[in-house]
């Protein structure tokens, strides 16, 4: 007789393996990983810029009064139990070796739950410099801590299913699929619950922009949209009413449809195509490349897993690091 | 279960050996990195704080800098932020000059905008933000002012006469101030104006 929870767990494998079967997407989660880490990383030295002006007790982090200001604040930071100048920079440098720990794929669950304590921490000692690049991280972070994204392209492998542990070795650690003990048809799932957030959040953000400026096609008219040291001057664009109102509407097509049309397998690679091209688009036309790049690594979630498995299988040989010896390993 | 006697101190340190040799490796890449990482960064931001080790090339940080009266104020694209504060101070020397909170010249952008969202809170009806933001400002100072004014301003958009680049109806025209409080030199009192005057 077997226990009720075994069959349970079967049971609940069986269901998810039937919307979740084929290839496990190791190497599309490590590729989300590894830019959640090279952006996260942008951001956290930054941030160190100003750490202090916003995190010490100077200006903006009394709890009580940003608390009252944005009432969505929670107590919850790691920055509430210390106090000091020194402790504050000994915490922001573990958020960085962390987060490089992440990118390396060590420990890289641990290390995407870590990180994702540690931005929490950031937004709750003061949530009144709360950018959207900030919220984007932690919605990967978050999946990525229960998906598995350290067994590709990670420093630590092994050669072969013998071997011991050997780093580093930038290369697929197929040897290590198997051993769930859920089963490879999880690992499904939390890219899939991804694929369905991310689908909201353009949804989210197409309704937020059907405002008077928006349907009426001069949003880039707005007077705050004054040029910020960006490359491209606003002025030759607004010059031209006609271009202006068909970026704008173009824009907000994209946003309304994307949640549609990238679930049709036949246009799945032509809505990611226009998805980059747009990020890439208005990060550098606008400055704003953290929160656009960090958008074209949530859009890798939609990309069939088959074909970047086959990718990354491909260029194992040339990721293998060619200084490292393995003579006397095995 | 280990077969056989403990390791003696010379297996042992033999071990420790081989391990740290095989580390070496595996940091060569994240040091490489971070040196590359680091030149870049100086190369583009030659003017930036270190953050390393915390010096600061200035006193007054550069979110917080002064700037000529008349001076184009500019705020970021990114949806729904359109407040910042504007400070006028009137000098012991009789010089006015005024400035922004934050300054639109700060980089890198992504550090920018961190300080334009507490620009835009501070912004807000806050009055006891407004009395910190003052008090920050008043410490930075090379010497005590003998007034100063503390405004909120926001981007007024008419839609009408900016659907087009007219001249005179550009964005310079489209920003509105609220006087938020005023701090007195001689008495060092903070002042804040009543509800009436705080921006909404």
């Amino acid at each position: 007789m077997r226990p009720p929870l075994a069959i349970g767990r079967d049971a609940l494998s069986a269901w998810l393996g039937f919307w979740f079967g084929g290839v496990p997407p190791y190497g599309l989660l490590a590729l989300m990983r590894i830019g959640t880490a090279l952006i996260l990383l942008y951001v956290l030295f930054v941030r160190a810029f100003d750490l202090e002006a916003q995190f010490s007790d100077v200006l903006w982090s009394d709890p009580a009064k940003l608390r009252a200001i944005d009432p969505v604040a929670w107590p919850f930071s790691i920055f509430n139990w210390v106090d000091g100048t020194w402790w504050l920079w000994s915490i922001h440098a573990l958020a960085m070796v962390v987060a490089t720990a992440f990118l390396l794929g060590v420990l890289a669950q641990f290390a995407a739950a870590l990180s994702l304590a540690f931005q929490l921490s950031y937004v709750h000692h003061n949530p009144i410099m709360l950018l959207g690049v900030d919220a984007l991280l932690m919605l990967a972070l978050a999946y990525l801590t229960v998906a598995p994204s350290g067994k590709a392209l990670g420093v630590l492998g092994r050669l072969a299913p013998d071997k011991p542990v050997y780093p580093p070795y930038l290369a697929y650690l197929e040897e290590r699929q198997s051993r769930g003990v859920w089963g490879l048809t999880w690992v499904g799932l939390p890219v899939r619950v991804m694929q369905i957030h991310l689908c909201l959040l353009y949804f989210q953000s197409a309704l937020g922009k059907l405002s008077t400026d928006w349907l009426a096609g001069t949003a880039l008219w707005h007077p705050r949209l004054v040029p910020l040291g960006v490359p491209y001057s606003l002025e030759t664009l607004q010059a031209q009413p006609h271009l202006t109102s068909l970026i704008t509407y173009g824009l907000l097509l994209f946003e309304l449809l994307y949640g549609v049309l990238i679930w049709i397998p036949a246009l799945r690679y032509a809505v990611l195509c226009v998805a980059v091209l747009v990020h890439l688009a208005v990060g550098f036309a606008w400055g704003l490349l953290p929160f656009n790049l960090m958008m074209i690594v949530l859009n890798i979630a939609f990309v069939p897993a088959r074909h970047l498995e086959e990718l990354v299988r491909l260029a194992r040989p040339l990721l293998t690091l060619p200084w490292v010896t393995t003579e006397g390993r095995h | 279960m280990r077969q056989g006697p403990p390791p003696p101190l010379q297996v042992m340190l033999g071990r420790l050996r081989d391990n740290l040799t095989e580390l070496w490796p595996l940091l060569k890449l994240p040091l490489t990195l971070l040196a590359v990482a680091h030149l870049v960064l100086v190369a583009l931001f030659p003017g930036a704080r270190n953050a390393l080790l915390g010096t600061t090339p200035q006193d007054v940080p550069d979110y917080l800098t002064i700037l000529q009266v008349g001076d184009a104020l500019g705020f970021s694209a990114t949806h729904g932020r359109d407040g910042f504060l504007v400070y006028k101070i009137y000098t012991q020397n009789g010089d006015v000059v005024s400035g922004t909170f934050p300054d639109d010249a700060v980089a890198p952008r992504l550090r920018y905008d961190r300080w334009a969202v507490a620009g835009d809170a501070a912004a807000g009806p806050h009055a006891e933000l407004h009395a910190f933001v003052a008090r920050y400002v008043l410490e930075r100072l090379p010497s005590p002012p003998v007034r100063m004014e503390l405004f909120a301003a926001h981007w007024r958009w008419d839609r009408n006469s900016l659907t087009f680049p007219w001249p005179g109806k550009g964005p310079q025209t489209a920003l509105e101030l609220k006087l938020l409080g005023n701090y007195n030199g001689l008495t060092r009192v903070w002042e804040p104006i009543a509800d009436k005057g705080r921006a909404q």
